[in-house]
């Protein structure tokens, strides 16, 4: 994306002169008051300026009691009221840290300003206050949300019909995760009015840090306070994701108050393009709608950096593809994800654009709730405050269920809420605590398809069947399809991975801790509730049987010196974990000759082709460690390491080293070839039953303070296999048998060696592996009959690559020139047919959902591509 | 040439009785020094003490237990509950070191042409996590730098306090702008089976 900095033609940054400055200063003595400009230079003039002429805007607005810019924010929860039941009592938190603090830069030298005799007005045009606008604008987003939260808290626990696990956090007050938190402690916002970046901006989420640059003349983004919102959105997506990850309760083994916060924190999009990104990017854009009711984001920023605006409806004139909000002319989904209305002749793979078909969706549905739901008022302001409410109640119960690294999804299978400890090990999202992780950042991260699978039930629940009965569900089905946002079959209401019904008789009173509200059971359904398919018009769903590797190029290999060190920096850079193996492999060995060499680091990208009529989005292939592999001997546990090959000979420990064989899938291996099969899918072990904890090697075994590590019974198992002759046949092994038996190759001698993973070594990746920072790739659509390649190209002669459309692979130097390997790549795409759900069991009630969360660690989700290589000389 | 050999062999034989008296020498002041060190301790009698004095007697003679243990200073997570953790089994060590085995495997990939400013490693908590009944010691930490272009940059994640090497790393900063490295000229790469 270029961008270039438009100096001002004109330079007047002072509105006023400071006779008048100082008359407006003077005015709000006494008032803790500031002027603040309502909203940009463009939206206050009515027309494209390039200068933030704030004259005649200003308007007198509180901005804090306190001696310093910063503030508390208050959060109000409800709880019932024993004496009625039509009335919950509410209370206010305010014992939280400060939420927001403003200053002007990150220098150690600066400090934050204070009011002069109780007035925050400074000369209009001054630092300070482009502070206080930044923070006016801040604390005014903050005091809003809450509200939301508030409602949406109020909703979904107590007026709600219960008849879905609440993933909005009960006990907000006691976690004080409503806003932003880490460690269980709530934490400031600090955001810097003019941060020393070059027009640019922000957010830092381990330091909770919003950076608002300038351009070194008399352009801030702050003069645009849809920026502000923008960022602070994703400050707030950040709290949201993160609610659930403070768990505040009773013991129920010991009755003592128990409190834990999860090590990590979840975030929303990785650091190159995924769809997750693009539905961070929309939800930031909606808090400008939110906030200001007008369907143009950064008018006045973007004007002055690239031009133009984003917009967030159809009908907004920037628009250069041929879309309205006429019934079928909507921003659809897959085909508009590379759609820039700027530049609508090129396909650039960007969040910024994919984002436009969510933030657009979400302006509709609030319009729809709007004309559709019944108000208590005729006021349009308070219209718009209500069906945004109902917009950010959805957005924060599927965020929360998404972003639970406790793996709970709601305090309904908490046992430190219900005090019941049959619930311990009950997981209703992201597998368990364990693995929680990786399967909603990797696995099974929030695509379009799982986040809006997730947002179209809670609409169901929450709106059709509660707050607004206008907006049904065809309703609802029928607008997600407009914008080809109806990916799935069925809503998941009973829950994956377990049966829900199960936990009907606990009672609510004992789920929230209230002694009272009897006869308010959680009453889940028995069967999901399925998609009307007459609904789907335009959301085309694709089997995966029509994607596969290109006849001609199977895949993209770049093996150049300079491009892989830079990759490699870059990914170093955005804090992911590429450390290669050194001295076993290395960019000094890569020689550029587009072949796969021992002791090269590789970036690959698969060559996928899309076989049917219909474009694929969201496409994501996975180099990541799953289960495809058979122990041999299921008593033969120990990896083959010489720690254990002592402990063994030394009678330390007892038992066997392990050895695997690849399971057959999709007729490869064939069993000639040293494939294996079985069928039943109840007997761990074997290969029709998949990992339930994706748990690979177990280090408890401690004898005399040496571990001894062994294999889990269904331990994922990296996804190269080698392929092995001898005068008797040729079969495909592990790498670990391939090591021994050809190579002789010692431990010290493999990839991801002890000096590096210790206990974790797996010699299944001793000669090829996939660095873990790199070990998946995402791509935005892949069009009919065609390879992303040509997608992207269009009409330029050429294309390009980024580090988030290839893996990185480590090649063992001590690789002999002729191996041949086979790596068992995963592939899906967010509209597929049959990736998600498992129709064909013939279950009455599995049969109509999706897949559980473990299937996930094995091949049914996905089409396994087999990317077959030789490392050549 | 005799006499050469002889010469030489002679030297030797001079070097070879050298080093054995040497060594005989280190051996006897070692001896010595331990005979010193068990001539020098003193003998008490705790009957003849009070309480207080015997408690402060041992602590002084007694070898120190060194500073706090990894153990006591270290925030138990995962899998814990009912787990002791001054006698659960660790599966890992603690490298003194860590944060340098972290840094060179984080400048690895960086020649002079990508070189960070500011680079700085804050450690936030050390932790225990134990998994299965056996104990990792981790490093929570605070990573942060400026990029080459200036940038400031910072993340989170979590340190095996023995290799040094990343578990997970999380909450990278998210710039709104943002110039990636582009492979150009990409059709070029293409690899055929």
């Amino acid at each position: 994306m270029l961008f270039f900095l438009i100096s001002a033609c004109n330079d007047i940054t002072d509105i006023g002169t400071q006779s008048h400055s100082r008359a407006q200063t003077s005015n709000l003595t006494g008032t803790n008051k500031a002027y603040i400009y309502p909203d940009n230079p463009v939206a206050l003039n009515g027309k494209t300026i390039s200068y933030a002429d704030f004259a005649g805007h200003l308007v007198a607005r509180f901005i804090t009691a306190d001696n310093y810019l910063e503030a508390n924010c208050n959060f109000t929860q409800y709880s019932p009221d024993i004496f009625s039941s039509s009335q919950n009592i509410p209370f206010t938190d305010t014992t939280a840290n400060k939420c927001v603090r403003v200053l002007n830069d990150s220098k150690t030298t600066t400090e934050i300003l204070s009011p002069k005799n109780e007035s925050w007005a400074f000369q209009t045009g001054s630092d300070e206050f482009y502070q206080v606008n930044t923070f006016y604008h801040i604390k005014s987003l903050y005091d809003r949300f809450l509200e939301s939260l508030s409602f949406a808290h109020e909703y979904v626990h107590l007026k709600s019909n219960l008849t879905i696990p609440p993933a909005t956090k009960y006990n907000l007050v006691d976690t004080q995760s409503y806003l932003l938190t880490k460690q269980g402690l709530s934490q400031t916002l600090t955001a810097y009015s003019k941060c020393a970046l070059e027009s640019n901006a922000y957010f830092s989420p381990a330091e909770d840090i919003l950076c608002f640059g300038h351009d070194g003349k008399n352009f801030l983004l702050v003069q645009d306070p849809s920026v502000i919102y923008h960022e602070v959105g994703h400050a707030l997506v950040k709290a949201m994701m993160n609610q659930r990850n403070v768990t505040s309760g009773i013991d129920p083994m010991t009755s003592s108050h128990y409190f834990q916060a999860t090590t990590y924190q979840s975030d929303l999009g990785e650091i190159f393009y995924d769809e997750a990104g693009a539905i961070n990017e929309a939800i930031a854009d909606y808090f400008s709608y939110y906030m200001n009711k007008r369907t143009k984001v950064a008018e006045f920023a973007f004007n002055k950096i690239i031009g133009g605006y984003r917009p967030l409806a159809e009908d907004e004139e920037v628009h250069s593809a041929d879309v309205s909000t006429a019934p079928g002319e909507r921003l659809s989904y897959p085909d508009f994800v590379h759609y820039d209305p700027l530049n609508p002749d090129k396909n650039i793979e960007d969040i910024h654009y994919s984002s436009a078909i969510i933030s657009h969706y979400f302006v509709a549905l609030t319009k729809s709730f709007k004309q559709t739901c019944s108000y208590p008022t005729t006021n349009s302001d308070e219209i718009h405050k209500k069906a945004t409410d109902y917009v950010m109640l959805l957005i924060n119960e599927t965020l929360a269920e998404i972003g639970d690294l406790t793996a709970k999804g709601s305090d309904l299978f908490s046992e430190y809420a219900t005090l019941n400890t049959a619930q311990k090990n009950v997981y209703f999202t992201n597998l368990n605590p364990e693995q929680s992780f990786l399967w909603t950042h990797v696995v099974n991260p929030p695509s379009f398809r799982r986040f809006f699978q997730i947002f179209g039930k809670n609409i169901y629940h929450y709106i059709s069947s509660g707050l607004c009965p206008n907006f049904n569900l065809d309703d609802s089905e029928q607008l997600l399809d407009e914008y080809g946002l109806l990916l799935f079959k069925s809503y998941e209401d009973r829950g994956n991975g377990l049966n829900s019904q199960s936990f009907s008789a606990n009672l609510y009173s004992l789920y929230t801790g209230e002694s009272v509200f009897s006869g308010k059971n959680f009453m889940p359904f028995v069967l999901n509730t399925q998609v009307n398919e007459n609904n789907r018009k335009k959301s085309i769903l694709i089997s995966k049987n029509f994607i596969k590797l290109d006849e001609e190029s199977i895949a993209y290999i770049i093996d150049g010196q300079n491009d892989i060190k830079n990759i490699l920096a870059e990914l170093t850079f955005e804090g992911e974990n590429v450390s290669t193996t050194q001295g076993i492999a290395g960019a000094e060995y890569n020689n550029n000759n587009i072949k796969i060499s021992p002791g090269e680091v590789i970036a690959l990208s698969l060559n996928l082709f899309n076989n049917s009529n219909s474009v694929m989005g969201g496409v994501q292939f996975l180099a990541n460690d799953w289960d495809h592999m058979k122990l041999n001997d299921g008593s033969q546990l120990y990896t083959n390491t010489s720690t254990n090959m002592n402990g063994l000979n030394t009678s330390k420990i007892s038992g066997a080293i392990a050895s695997h064989s690849p399971c057959i899938i999709d007729d490869f291996p064939l069993a000639s070839e040293g494939g294996v099969k079985d069928t039943s899918t109840t007997t761990p072990g074997n290969c029709s039953y998949i990992t339930k904890t994706n748990t690979q090697i177990d280090s408890s075994e401690v004898v005399s303070g040496v571990t001894y590590p062994k294999y889990d019974l269904d331990a994922p198992q990296p996804i190269c296999i080698v392929q092995y002759s001898d005068e008797d046949e040729t079969k495909w092994v592990s790498q670990d048998f391939y090591r021994n038996y050809a190579l002789n190759l010692e431990d010290k001698d493999c990839l991801n060696n002890p000096s590096m993973s210790a206990n974790n070594f797996n010699p299944n990746e001793c000669l090829i592996r996939f660095l873990p920072g790199a070990s998946q790739a995402v791509l935005g659509k892949i069009n009919p009959q065609s390879t992303w390649a040509e997608t992207i190209r269009g009409e330029s002669s050429d294309f390009t690559f980024d580090a988030g459309q290839l893996t990185l692979m480590e090649v063992n130097k001590w690789i002999r020139p002729g191996t041949k390997f086979n790596c068992r790549f995963r592939v899906r795409f967010s509209n597929c047919s049959d990736c998600y759900d498992d129709f064909q069991t013939g279950d009455p009630i599995t049969s109509l959902s999706d897949y559980s969360d473990f299937e996930y660690a094995g091949h049914n989700p996905y089409k396994v591509i087999n990317f077959q290589f030789t490392v050549l000389d | 040439m005799q006499l050469l050999i002889r010469f030489f062999s002679f030297i030797l034989i001079i070097l070879l009785i050298g080093l054995y008296f040497n060594k005989e020498d280190r051996s006897h002041q070692q001896q010595h020094i331990t005979k010193q060190k068990i001539k020098h301790a003193k003998k008490v009698n705790l009957k003849n003490m009070s309480a207080k004095n015997q408690t402060q007697d041992i602590k002084k003679r007694r070898q120190p237990a060194g500073t706090k243990t990894h153990k006591q200073s270290r925030e138990i997570i995962g899998q814990h509950k009912g787990s002791n953790k001054n006698t659960i089994p660790m599966n890992n060590k603690v490298n003194h070191k860590w944060k340098e085995l972290y840094k060179k495997a984080f400048f690895q990939n960086l020649d002079k042409s990508n070189q960070v400013k500011d680079f700085k490693i804050t450690q936030k908590r050390s932790l225990i996590k134990v998994k299965q009944g056996s104990g990792q010691y981790l490093e929570h930490v605070l990573i942060s730098y400026t990029k080459p272009n200036g940038q400031p940059f910072s993340f989170e994640a979590l340190i095996d306090s023995q290799t040094g090497s990343v578990v997970q790393s999380w909450n990278q900063t998210r710039y709104e702008i943002k110039k990636r490295y582009k492979i150009k000229n990409a059709s070029q790469y293409n690899y055929q089976k």
